[in-house]
C-alpha cells in the first residue's frame, strides 16, 4: 500500500530546499522513501535538486518538474525558488520518462511511455503525467496513453512550464535533466482510486474566430488573417506582443457539447496559445480547420462558485472517505497574473479546506503549470486555464 | 432623434464593440500587473523584513555573507547573488559567496562578477544589458561600499547570466531603490558583526585575564606572605588575607591609604633604610628591603619586602604588588645570635687573658726555679742528687716549653697582625742557628727564590717556622750521618711560599688527617706537647693562608706553606 507525505517551501538554496521538505514530510529516517516527486519554481538548479536527492536518499526515483510556482499543504507560493514535494513509500508503482516531446510526437512518446509502464506493472490503474507545457499536442498524449492502457484508466496531472515566460521548462527522472521532456508515473496500489475534476470560471465572449487553416498543433491562420496577429489584434496587443503577454488575457474558448457542458458547468472548454511561432501560433492541443475560439473573460463570481461546486462533487464521489494524497494542477494564468495574493489564497483555501480532517491538510502537491489534465465526461481531457484536483482516496 | 445604419456600418459597430470588450481585458490585465509589481515591491520589502530578522541572529562574517547572497536572490528574484568583503588596498576577497549561477561555472563566475566590482566606477551601478554580446553576465545591480577608515570595501552584486536573462525578469527602478536600502541595512550589519568580534576578541582578551587574574588572586589569597597591590599613586586597593592577620588590621579600614601611613613611624628604621624604599618607588624598580614595622596593636614585626611595580601595555604604572614576608622570628633568632657571639667573644677574651696570664704567671716561678738549678754548681751535685737534679732540669724546660706554646697561641689568638717588612732569609737562617744544637747531625739546606724582604707579621713567621723548623730537625733520619732538612723559599709581591722537607721516619698515612689538630702527636720517639702543628695552622689561618703537610713513611715529611704578602705601601705606619 502507497503511503504519501508532502512539504512545501520557499528556499534559494535548492540542496537546503530539497532538505527541508525531505525532513518535513518523511522525517529523520529516509531510507523507506521509494518515489520523490518534486515540483519547483524554474529558479531552481535541477542538477543541484538530482545531486542533494542522490546524497540525501540514494534509494528513492526521483522525478521533478519546473513550474510557475507550488501549492502544498503549507499554502500557495510563486516566486523564483519555490520547492515543493510528494514523498512517496511502497513499491506499487512504475516510472517512465520521453525525452524531446514536441507536437508531432507527442501520441508517440506518450504511447511508449505508456508501454513502459505496463510493462514495468501491468496493474497500472492510474497515471499522474507531467510533459513539457511548450510545443505539445496535449490531446494526442493523451491518445497515446490510451492506446496502451485503455481509456478507463485516469491521466491527470499538468503540464510543466517556467514563469509564464514561455521560454524552457525541465523535467527530471532520477538522474536525468531534460529540457523538453516528459515523465509519467503508474501508480498500480489496487486499493486507491482517483476522482479528477477541473473547472474554469471563464466565459466566452464577442465573436469567435475561425480557424482557417492549421496544421496539427499549430494554427496558421484565424478569419482568414495570420493568426498571430489577428489573435493579437483582438487582445489589443501590438502583434509585436510575446507569448507572456497573451496568456493572463489571451485564453481561447472551443464550444462543449451539452452532455459535457453541463458536467463541466461551462459551454466551453478553454486552450492557451503556449508560443508565438513566426505568424503561427502554437495551441495546446492538434486543431482542425474550421474550429470556432472565442475569445474569454473571467468571471470571479462564477470561478468561486464553481471552484465550490467542483470541490463538492468530488467529495460526493468519494462518499466520505479521506483522500490519502491530493495532486493539484492549476494554470500559471489563474495565479498571480489573474488574483491578487489574498484572492488567490482564498481561492486555494476553498479547494482544501473542504479535505482538511483534523484539522490537517491532507498529503498535498500543487504547480502552477501550462495546463491540466483531468476526466470530462467519462475522458481523458486536457484542460487550460483550469484549477484540476486529482484527489486519491482508499 | 432616430439614426438608420448602414448593415455595413452596424457590423463594424458590433467589431468595435467586441474590441472593446477584449481589450477592456487587456487593460484590465495592465492593472493587475502593476497591482502585482506593487504586491512583489510589498513582498520585497516583507523579505527585507526576514532578511533583518535572520541578520540580527548571524554571529560570523562568512555566515552573514551567504545570509546576503541568498536574500539577493531571494528579494530580487535574481539567478545570482554575489557577495565580498576585500581590503581596499590589495582588492583581496577576505569573505566571499556565491548562490546560484550552476555549481559547474562557479569558479568563472565568481571571478566575472568580482570584476564587475573591481571595475565599478560608482557606489551603486545596476546595468540591464552588457556590452560585450559574450559577457557572461546578462544583467546586474552592483553596489560597492566601504567605511572611511575601515580598509574595508563590500561588493554586493544581484546578476542574471546572459543565458538565461530571458527568464528573469528585468531590473526597474523600484527594485535598484530596494538593492540600494538593502546594501545600506547590510554594511550597517556587517558594520556591527565586525564590532562585535573586536568586543568578542576584547572580552576574550579579559576573560583570559580575568582567568589569569583569579589564578592569582588564589595564589596571592592562600599564601602565607601578604600581598598588598596599590595603585600607582602607592594607595592600597587590595590586601590578601595573611596580610590582614599579620597586621591585624582589615581589609576596609585600609583601602585607599598608603602602608606607611599605619605601619612605619620614624623611629622604627633607619633614614637611610626609608630613602632606599623611597628611591625605589619613585624610579619605578623593583626592591627587596628588610623593614621593622607595627601592628595595629602596637606590637612590633619584621618583614622582608618585596615590591614589583606594575606596567600596562603603553608601559605606563599602574600599580604595584608587594609581596611582605614576616621575618620576625628571623630577626629574634639573628639578635639572640649577636648576643651569644658577643658573649662568646667575650668569654674566649676572657679565657685568653686567664690563659695568657697564668701561662704568664706559671713561668716566672719555673724560670726561678730553671735559674736556681743554674747557680747551683755542677761540680757540687752529689751522686745521690745528679740524677734528681737533671730530671728537675729536664721537667722544667718541658714545662717552660709547654706553656711558651700555649702563650703563643695565645698571643696569635689575642694579638692583630702586626705586618712588617723583614728580610726572610737571615731570619731564616738566624732561626736555623739557633736550632742547630738540637741535633749537631743534620745537615740544613736553604733554596731561594724571589725576594729576600717580605711583608708579613714578623713575629708569627718567626712561631711558624720555629715550630716547623724544629720538629724537621727533631725527626730528621737518625743514625746515619745523613740526616738532611731542606728550606724551600720562593717569594713573589703577592704570597711567599716556604717548604720545609726532612727525609726522617714520615708519618703514616692514617694520621696525614690529624696532624693539624691539638694535642696530636704522631709519633713517639720525640717529647712534644702535641701542640706546634696546632699553633702553625692557627697561624696560617689568622694571616690568611695555607698549610699542607705530605709525608710518606719512612722516606720523609714535607710541610709547605704559602702566606700572602702585603704590598709595602700597605703597611700601618702606626
Amino acid at each position: 500500500m502507497l503511503k504519501f507525505s508532502s512539504y512545501s517551501t520557499r528556499m534559494v538554496n535548492t540542496k537546503r530546499g530539497v532538505l527541508e521538505c525531505l525532513e518535513s514530510a518523511v522525517g529523520d529516517d529516509l531510507s523507506n522513501v521509494d518515489l520523490l516527486i518534486w515540483h519547483a519554481s524554474v529558479g531552481h538548479d535541477f542538477h543541484a535538486l538530482v545531486e542533494a536527492c542522490k546524497e540525501y536518499a540514494p534509494q528513492a526515483r526521483v522525478v521533478a518538474a519546473s513550474c510557475c510556482g507550488v501549492v502544498g499543504a503549507e499554502g500557495v507560493s510563486e516566486s523564483m525558488k519555490d520547492i515543493a514535494l510528494m514523498a512517496v513509500e511502497g513499491k506499487e508503482f512504475a516510472v517512465a520518462h520521453g525525452d524531446g516531446l514536441s507536437g508531432s510526437n507527442a501520441f508517440e512518446q506518450c504511447q511508449a511511455m505508456a508501454r513502459s509502464l505496463q510493462e514495468q506493472d501491468p496493474g497500472i490503474n492510474m497515471v499522474y503525467f507531467l510533459g513539457s507545457g511548450l510545443d505539445t499536442a496535449n490531446d494526442r498524449c493523451l491518445a497515446g496513453f490510451e492506446s496502451v492502457l485503455g481509456a478507463d484508466v485516469t491521466v491527470f496531472g499538468a503540464t510543466s512550464s517556467d514563469n509564464m515566460k514561455g521560454l524552457v521548462n525541465f523535467q527530471v527522472v532520477d538522474g536525468q535533466v531534460m529540457e523538453q521532456g516528459a515523465y509519467a508515473i503508474g501508480f498500480s496500489d489496487p486499493t486507491l482510486k482517483v476522482e479528477t475534476q477541473a473547472t474554469h470560471g471563464f466565459v466566452a465572449v464577442g465573436e469567435p474566430f475561425v480557424v482557417t487553416k492549421s496544421e496539427g498543433n499549430r494554427i496558421q491562420e484565424l478569419n482568414g488573417q495570420p493568426a498571430w496577429e489577428e489573435y493579437t489584434r483582438r487582445l489589443g496587443l501590438p502583434s509585436s506582443a510575446e507569448c507572456a503577454d497573451t496568456i493572463p488575457i489571451g485564453a481561447l474558448a472551443e464550444r462543449l457539447s451539452e452532455e459535457r457542458a453541463a458536467e463541466y458547468g461551462n459551454d466551453h472548454i478553454l486552450r492557451a496559445v503556449t508560443q508565438r511561432d513566426g505568424h503561427s501560433m502554437v495551441y495546446a492541443t492538434e486543431i482542425e480547420e474550421g474550429t470556432q475560439l472565442w475569445l474569454t473573460a473571467r468571471d470571479e463570481p462564477l470561478i468561486f462558485s464553481e471552484m465550490d461546486r467542483i470541490v463538492q462533487e468530488i467529495k460526493g464521489r468519494i462518499e466520505g472517505r479521506t483522500p490519502v494524497a491530493v495532486f493539484h494542477a492549476d494554470c500559471l494564468a489563474r495565479g498571480r497574473f489573474l488574483f491578487n495574493r489574498i484572492i488567490k489564497e482564498e481561492l486555494v483555501g476553498k479547494m482544501q479546506y473542504p479535505f482538511f480532517e483534523d484539522g490537517s491538510c491532507p498529503p498535498w502537491l500543487g504547480m502552477y503549470g501550462f495546463g491540466e489534465f483531468a476526466r470530462l465526461g467519462g475522458d481523458n481531457e486536457y484542460h487550460n486555464y483550469t484549477t484540476a484536483l486529482y484527489v486519491i482516496y482508499r | 432623434m432616430t439614426q438608420s445604419l448602414s448593415y455595413q456600418e452596424l457590423q463594424e459597430a458590433y467589431l468595435a464593440l467586441q474590441s472593446r470588450v477584449t481589450r477592456f481585458s487587456s487593460k484590465e490585465q495592465e492593472l493587475i500587473n502593476a497591482q502585482d509589481m506593487l504586491d512583489q515591491e510589498l513582498v520585497g520589502y516583507k523579505r527585507m523584513n526576514d532578511f533583518h530578522a535572520l541578520a540580527i541572529e548571524v554571529q560570523d562574517v562568512p555566515n552573514f555573507m551567504a545570509l546576503v547572497a541568498e536574500t539577493l536572490v531571494d528579494l530580487f528574484e535574481t539567478e545570482i547573488g554575489f557577495c565580498c568583503l576585500r581590503q581596499l588596498d590589495g582588492a583581496t576577497c577576505l569573505f566571499s559567496h556565491l548562490e546560484g549561477g550552476g555549481q559547474q561555472n562557479a569558479d568563472a563566475l565568481m571571478e566575472t562578477i568580482g570584476g564587475l566590482g573591481r571595475d565599478a566606477k560608482l557606489s551603486f551601478e545596476m546595468s540591464s544589458a552588457a556590452e560585450d554580446a559574450d559577457a557572461p553576465i546578462g544583467r546586474y545591480m552592483l553596489a560597492k561600499r566601504s567605511r572611511e577608515g575601515s580598509g574595508l570595501e563590500l561588493v554586493v552584486v544581484a546578476a542574471v547570466s546572459r543565458h538565461r536573462s530571458q527568464t528573469y525578469a528585468e531590473f526597474n527602478r523600484r527594485a535598484f531603490t530596494l538593492f540600494q536600502l538593502f546594501v545600506d541595512s547590510s554594511v550597517a550589519y556587517l558594520e556591527s558583526i565586525l564590532a562585535r568580534d573586536r568586543v568578542k576578541e576584547q572580552l576574550e582578551t579579559i576573560r583570559k585575564s580575568e582567568l589569569e587574574q583569579r589564578r592569582l588572586s588564589l595564589i596571592a589569597t592562600k599564601t602565607h606572605s601578604g600581598v598588598i597591590i596599590t595603585d600607582a599613586k602607592g594607595r592600597i586597593v587590595w590586601v590578601n588575607e595573611a596580610f590582614q592577620t599579620n597586621t591585624g588590621y582589615a581589609s576596609a579600614e585600609i583601602l585607599g591609604k598608603k602602608p606607611r601611613e599605619f605601619l612605619q613611624s620614624p623611629e622604627l628604621n633607619s633614614p637611610e633604610t626609608m630613602h632606599k624604599l623611597s628611591r625605589a618607588l619613585r624610579k619605578q624598580e623593583n626592591i627587596t628591603i628588610d623593614l621593622k614595622n607595627i601592628r595595629k596593636d602596637g606590637s612590633l614585626f619584621y618583614i622582608r619586602l618585596n615590591i614589583t611595580p606594575v606596567f600596562d601595555q603603553d608601559e605606563k604604572l599602574v600599580s604595584f604588588i608587594a609581596l611582605q614576608e614576616d621575618i620576625t622570628a628571623q630577626k629574634e633568632n639573628e639578635a639572640k645570635m649577636m648576643e651569644k657571639n658577643e658573649e662568646l667573644t667575650k668569654i674566649n677574651q676572657e679565657l685568653d687573658q686567664f690563659v695568657y696570664s697564668i701561662s704568664h704567671d706559671l713561668r716566672a716561678p719555673l724560670l726561678s726555679i730553671q735559674g736556681l738549678l743554674g747557680l747551683i754548681e755542677t761540680d757540687r751535685w752529689t751522686e745521690e742528687n745528679r740524677e734528681y737534679l737533671q730530671l728537675i732540669d729536664e721537667s722544667t724546660q718541658r714545662l717552660d716549653h709547654t706553656i711558651l706554646e700555649i702563650l703563643n697561641y695565645s698571643r696569635n689568638a689575642r694579638l692583630d697582625i702586626t705586618w712588617s717588612a723583614f728580610n726572610l732569609r737571615s731570619y731564616i737562617q738566624d732561626i736555623l742557628t739557633d736550632l742547630q744544637s738540637m741535633r749537631l747531625d743534620v745537615i740544613t739546606e736553604v733554596i731561594w727564590s724571589g725576594e729576600e724582604l717580605v711583608h708579613l707579621d714578623e713575629v708569627r713567621v718567626g712561631v711558624l717556622l720555629n715550630n716547623l723548623l724544629s720538629n724537621a730537625i727533631k725527626y730528621s733520619k737518625r743514625g746515619q750521618d745523613d740526616a738532611k732538612v731542606r728550606v724551600r723559599v720562593e717569594t713573589t709581591p703577592e704570597e711567599c711560599l716556604i717548604a720545609i722537607e726532612d727525609n726522617g721516619e714520615g708519618i703514616e698515612e692514617a694520621h696525614l688527617n690529624s696532624v693539624f689538630d691539638m694535642f696530636f702527636r704522631a709519633s713517639n720517639s720525640s717529647p712534644g706537647t702535641g701542640l706546634g702543628l696546632y699553633i702553625c695552622k692557627e697561624i696560617t689561618d689568622k694571616l690568611g693562608g695555607d698549610i699542607v703537610l705530605t709525608s710518606e713513611k719512612g722516606i720523609g715529611t714535607t710541610v709547605t706553606t704559602t702566606l700572602p704578602q702585603i704590598e709595602h705601601g700597605q703597611i700601618p705606619s702606626d
